[in-house]
This record gives structure tokens, sequence and C-alpha cells, in this order.
């Protein structure tokens, strides 16, 4: 797999959200505006590039029979660093995000990749595998945010994390015709299966399209 | 096997200290700042409960037997602020409590309130802040009457920060724990003689007569019978003591209650029975006071009375 094939990869066919199904439980809860999703994005880019690269580092010393201890003594601790920023730089993201932020420990994209990737490959290839997994993880959770806000609320807005100054705001759709059901848990099964197939539709037609070929 | 376990454990051991010292140095720089955040974040009620004073420092509490006491800050040279969580009716409530350096409460703000709307919500109207606000520290205060259970919760969150401010200022006294009995809501008068006590005429259970003293047990029909009507219902006993010379009411008490608990009962209260001493027995414009939230079963001690008069 060349380097750009394993980037590519997490963005559509191997995306960690719709495609492998992984780190749901975060997803469904904060998806519910754009600021919430890039927020949560960006910390878990950060976790899993760094994360990747400590344990990629580390793979030829950590003993086999340890290794999951040891990968989430390493995931805790940058989770907790991460944490203490936002706390510190970002109040209003810790503030929805809240105890979100902590249960990044147990978002399994980043178990995950480290079992499945860093421990097995070395630390360029870890680095680029945590930021492209990171950026189709947050890349799906901005879709998913953005059509629930819409839908929801009528408005996609974003505002600086660190100002709290609301640097864009327009409103889409008026506010006697937005569907409140869309900022629910409810919404965000519905919001998340639609594009899930969608996806799906996408694939085994792009697949049938190569065998045709063939 | 065993140097295998003994490689992990360090291992381990190595990793973690490694972690720890991370998240120690992380800390040692965002702690600070996350402080500081907190402080500006509650510097907009702190500002209202001490205007004019811009400076607020974090006070660590240490000794609140109670729990409630969340946090603390002094304000310069104007006094203390605590926030304090108690559980409400339903769900807990959260509010600020200004208490300036000469032991008075300055003011309060609710931040968190749950309760019952129109009921428990009472407490942010300003029938129950003015009865706070400007209290001293070793004054009680009083729980408002039909929201005691919300109001009481609170009264207790600000006792506990009264007994924390007393405690560190050396003042004796923290008040009482318990929030004091709320004064009686009197309605609108009825009079014994009026048509509201002649529809349902009360019955004698018992006289004794001692000199011109004469004393009767008079049951009277109230909420239980007359709006309740379900199985079973009895009407509330009263004993009332009339002297015969004098033409006046002696005394007058409940002795048995069958109406609602919690708002007939209400009447049971001394500045209820206190209306009915010395009244004239003679004398038919005579009235008394209903308890609002308890009018029927007040009516019903009403007719009692008439019923002993009429004898």
């Amino acid at each position: 797999m060349n380097k750009l094939d394993n980037f590519k990869a997490g963005f559509i066919k191997e995306n960690p959200v719709f495609a492998l199904y992984l780190g749901l439980c975060s997803v469904l809860a904060i998806s519910t505006t754009l600021n919430n999703a890039v927020g949560m994005g960006v910390a878990v880019i950060i976790v899993l590039t760094v994360s990747n690269v400590i344990i990629s580092a580390i793979r030829k010393v950590t003993p086999s029979e340890i290794r999951i201890p040891v990968y989430i003594v390493v995931i805790a601790t940058l989770v907790k660093i991460v944490e203490m920023l936002i706390q510190a730089y970002a109040t209003d993201l810790y503030g929805t995000l809240g105890i979100f932020i902590p249960l990044i420990v147990v978002n399994c994209i980043i178990l995950g990749r480290a079992e499945a990737f860093a421990s097995k490959n070395n630390m360029l290839d870890s680095l680029i595998d945590g930021i492209g997994m990171g950026l189709g993880y947050t890349f799906g959770l901005i879709i998913l945010s953005a059509i629930r806000q819409i839908l929801a609320t009528g408005i996609l807005n974003f505002s600086n994390p660190f100002t709290s100054e609301m640097m864009f705001e327009v409103r889409l759709i008026p506010a006697d015709y937005v569907i409140s059901l869309f900022s629910t848990p409810a919404g965000a099964f519905l919001t998340f299966a639609m594009i899930a197939g969608a996806l799906e539709a996408y694939k085994s037609k792009a697949s049938k399209k190569v065998k045709e070929v063939k | 096997m065993f140097k295998k376990a003994l490689h992990f454990t360090v291992f381990l051991a190595l990793l973690s200290g490694l972690a720890g010292g991370a998240l120690a140095y992380v800390n040692s720089i965002t702690a600070p700042i996350i402080n500081e955040n907190a402080i500006a974040a509650e510097k907009v009620n702190l500002v209202k409960l001490f205007p004019g004073t811009s400076e607020f420092a974090p006070l660590e509490i240490t000794n609140d037997e109670t729990g409630f006491i969340q946090s603390a800050y002094t304000a310069k040279d104007a006094g203390i602020a605590y926030k304090v969580q108690v559980m409400g009716y339903a769900n807990p409530i959260v509010f600020m409590v200004g208490i300036s350096n000469d032991g008075k409460i300055v003011g309060l703000e609710i931040l968190d309130l749950r309760d019952t709307a129109g009921i428990g919500t009472r407490v942010e109207d300003p029938e129950f802040k003015d009865n706070v606000v400007g209290k001293t520290t070793t004054d009680p205060l009083a729980a408002l009457s039909g929201a005691t259970v919300t109001s009481g919760a609170v009264i207790r969150g600000i006792n506990a920060a009264k007994a924390h401010f007393n405690d560190s200022k050396g003042i004796d006294g923290g008040g009482s724990d318990d929030p004091v009995t709320p004064p009686l809501a009197f309605g609108d008068p009825v009079g014994i003689f009026s048509n509201a006590t002649a529809s349902a005429p009360a019955e004698i259970l018992e006289e004794t007569t001692d000199g011109d003293v004469i004393t009767y047990l008079v049951a009277s029909k109230g909420y239980a019978v007359l709006e309740g009507g379900y199985e079973g219902a009895k009407p509330n006993v009263f004993k009332i003591v009339i002297n015969t010379a004098e033409k006046k009411v002696v005394s007058m008490e409940l002795v048995e209650f069958n109406d609602t608990t919690g708002l007939g009962d209400k009447i049971d209260h001394e500045d209820f029975w206190a209306q009915f001493e010395g009244l004239a027995t003679d004398d038919d414009s005579i009235e008394i006071d209903v308890v609002s939230g308890a009018t029927v079963t007040a009516i019903s001690a009403a007719r009692a009375l008439r019923g002993a008069i009429g004898e």
C-alpha cells in the first residue's frame, strides 16, 4: 500500500464512522453542531496521531502479552492531556463536549488503529495512518453534524472555539420549517443510517463497475 | 516465568511513571488557567452579589459538615460568596449567597432551579429574597408557606453558608439549622353566623359543665365530608371552651382531624386559634379569618363554634 492510498483509505472506503462503524457512541451523541464536530474531530486527530506514533515507536520493546494495557496507558495519558488543554483554552467547547472528551480513551478507532496498524508499521506510516483515519472520522462527524444542525435548527454556524467569536452563520431553512427531531438521539440514528446506506450503495455500484471492466 | 512477570511489571511501571510525569507537567501549566476560567465564569454572579467589587479569590472550604457548599470566593474588602447545592423538591438547586464582612446576607442568586413551576420557583420571587437579604447570619430564616420543601432546602443551604461564615469569623450562634415555621397566611374573613356556616350544622358530641365554664366537643363537617365525599369520610372534632358568665370563648382546639394532611391541618396553628379567644358569644357579627389553602377546614372550625354557641 503506498502512502497516498494509506492516507485516502480513511475517507471513503474505510471511513471509520460510515464504513467501519467505529466510535459511534460519541459520534451519535455530539454530532448536533458543527462546532462540536470540529472540536471533537481535532481532539481525536491529535490523540490518534500521537498515540499511533508513540505506539509504533515502542512496538519493538512492548511485550506482546501486555500490549493492550500499554496502549491504554498511552491513550489515556494523551486524552487527559488533550482534555486539560481544551478545558484551559477552549472552555465553551469543554462545556458542550463534556463527558465525551474523556470517553475518547475508549473510542475504538484509536485502540483499533493501535492494534491493527501502529503496532505493525513504522512511525511515518503510523503518523500518516493516524492523520488519515482522524480526518476520516472528523469528515464523517462534520457531515453528520452539518445535516443534523441544518435540519434541526435551520442554521449553520461556526464560532472560534478559543474566543467564542462567531465566524459565520447562515440560515438555510426558515425557523417555521425546522425538524427538531434531528437534534435528538433518534435523529442521529436516522441521519447516520441514511448516510451509511448511501455510502454502501455507492461502494457496491463502484465495485460492480470494476467487475464489468474486468 | 517469574522473570517475565518482573519484566512486564517494570515495563508498565516505567510507562506509567512517564505518563504521570507528562500529566503532572501539563496540569501545572493548565491548572491556573482552568482555575481562572472558573472564576471568570462565576464572576458574572459574584458581581451581582457584591457590586462594585472586582477582585475575587477562591476560598477553600474545609469545615463544612453539611457538604452543601460547593465553592466559595472572598470578595476583597466586601465579604464572602458561597456557591451552594442542595436537594430541592425534585432536582438539585444551585444558588449563590453573599455574606458581607459585617455578617449581613447581601444577596441571593438562584443559578439552577428545576422544581415545580409556580410553586418551588417562588424562591426566585422578591417575596423570598427580601425575606433573606438584609438578615444577619444569626437571624433565623422563614420558609415560604406553600413552597416549604424548595424554600426550606434553600434555607438549609444558606444556613450551611452562615455556619461556615460564623465559624470563620468567630460569631456565636449560627441560627437554627432548620427553617422556622412560616407565619400563617390568612385568607378572607368568614362570619361565625354567616351563610357559609349555616349550610352544614355542627353536632355536639359531649358537653361538660364546670361552674360557668362549659367545655364542648363538637363534630363539624370539613373538606373530607363536604367535598371529598368518599366512603368513611369523617368530620373534624373540636374542643371549645366557653365561659357563660362572661359570654366569651375561652379557647378552641382541634381534637380530631380528618381532612387532607398538609392542607387542612394548617389551621392547627396558634395564630389561628388566637382569633377565637375572647370572641363574644352574644354578638352575631363576630368573624374569623380563614387560612389560605385550608379554607374549607377553617370554615368547619367556624361552624363548630356556631354549633357550640347556638346551644
